[in-house]
């Protein structure tokens, strides 16, 4: 999908109109997400693929993902240019207990979590706000680095 | 919570609703939240990068042990769910060769990751990427060989999705943890330290892989291997079930080693 989407803009394809703003939509929640990626890996942190999606205002997701003990890692959910407020909270366990969360008005949301045991964690965006009140995408995408002891 | 890049925070609007509601950071997520789809499944690199954590672990050592075995150089099997599954696991020794930072162990892994992954996805840009990634290793860039070597996990896997072989993705995604789960137990058993096993804990992520197991379709499903692994999971779930506060037991965990031994070499046996 990814390499889709940027070869097509890349060729100078002709695209419908919705289908052009669906695109440039993606594309601003990757770029943003990328910022967010470059200035970790270049810190050192090793940067993992991630997923892109949609959410209408006040809406959220869930994904649920394996954390490792020994590993340190940054949890990132960046918004769009329609999206005016994404939110992260983490939670653990079997029963989805709270952990953290990054709940500030800003369409990038970022938490930081050192498992004490590996652990399905959930992480939950939140489209708290969009500048249209309709829909925004964002992409959501995690770093790790191996824990120092 | 960390700020990464304080510029784009900066652009964020200020007039937003509350997101989570002021008595929700202590609430737990739903049954409904939890029974999602939507996992972000962990990259067999993940568990490697946390051996360094939580242990002294010598890759070097490892590299040797994965070098005497002449199945990890194997690269012919008929059934494209071998394909995939033995492609999963030579993934992760190639991670575990950056670690060692051995460029030779690293060819080994990538000359069979070449084969299998042109065979499954078709897609040559796979060809240079791999080349690129064994130049990188002579060159000894190791950090900027893990970033091509992820992104050609990242591309087969994604191939396999667009060609709509569901079967291969999961197998592939099966053997590559399997592979890792099997190199975590032999390294910790060779260094026993009760703390370190936490890194095992992962009973949920099980169940989860042997739900996609369960939902192969009738051809991936009936061959022998994925039988066996299949009917494998709910033992391995069990021995990393680790209760807060406590550790696994060594018996537990060369019980773990010798289950994960027995299941990758009946998928690299597999014809």
């Amino acid at each position: 999908m990814k390499r889709l989407i940027l070869s097509a803009l890349a060729a100078g394809t002709l695209i419908a109109a919705p289908v052009a703003h669906l695109l440039a939509s993606q594309l601003g929640a990757k770029v943003t997400a990328l910022a967010i990626m470059k200035a970790l890996s270049d810190s050192g942190w090793t940067i993992r693929d991630g997923s892109i999606d949609e959410l209408a205002q006040g809406e959220s997701k869930v994904y649920p993902v394996t954390l490792y003990y020994g590993n340190t890692y940054k949890i990132v959910a960046a918004g769009d240019e329609d999206a005016a407020d994404v939110d992260i909270g983490v939670y653990y366990g079997p029963e989805g207990k709270f952990l953290i969360k990054d709940d500030d008005n800003s369409n990038v949301a970022v938490v930081t979590v050192t498992p004490g045991y590996t652990d399905q964690f959930f992480i939950k965006v939140v489209m708290a706000k969009t500048k249209s009140a309709g829909t925004a995408h964002f992409v959501v995408q995690y770093a790790s680095k191996t824990k120092s002891k | 919570m960390q700020r990464t890049v304080p510029f784009l925070v900066a652009l964020a609007l200020t007039a937003a609703v509350p997101a989570f509601a002021a008595n929700e950071p202590t609430k737990s997520l739903t049954p409904a939240e939890m029974k999602t789809d939507n996992y972000i499944l962990p990259p067999p690199e993940e568990v490697f990068m946390a051996l360094r954590g939580v242990s002294a672990v010598d890759f070097t050592k490892l590299c040797a042990a994965i070098a005497k075995d002449p199945l990890t150089s194997k690269s012919k099997f008929t059934s494209d769910g071998a394909k995939a599954a033995n492609l999963g696991m030579r993934v992760a020794d190639a991670f575990v060769a950056v670690q060692a930072k051995d460029a030779i162990a690293l060819r080994r892994a990538s000359d069979v990751i070449e084969i299998l992954s042109l065979e499954l996805s078709a897609d040559l840009s796979l060809k240079n990427k791999i080349a690129v990634a064994n130049k990188l290793a002579d060159e000894g860039k190791w950090n900027e060989l893990r970033t091509i070597l992820e992104s050609v996990r990242v591309d087969v896997l994604d191939e396999m999705k667009a060609n709509k072989d569901k079967d291969s993705v999961t197998l592939a995604t099966v053997g590559g943890w399997l592979r890792g789960l099997n190199i975590a137990t032999l390294a910790l058993l060779e260094n026993y330290e009760p703390d370190s096993t936490k890194l095992l804990r992962q009973p949920q992520l099980v169940a989860y892989l042997k739900g996609q197991l369960e939902g192969l379709g009738p051809k991936s499903k009936d061959l022998p291997f994925v039988k066996k692994l299949t009917g494998q999971m709910d033992a391995v779930a069990k021995l990393t079930e680790i209760p807060d506060g406590t550790t696994m037991s060594k018996d537990d965990l060369r019980k773990l080693n010798q289950i994960s031994n027995e299941l990758v070499a009946l998928v690299a046996n597999a014809p």
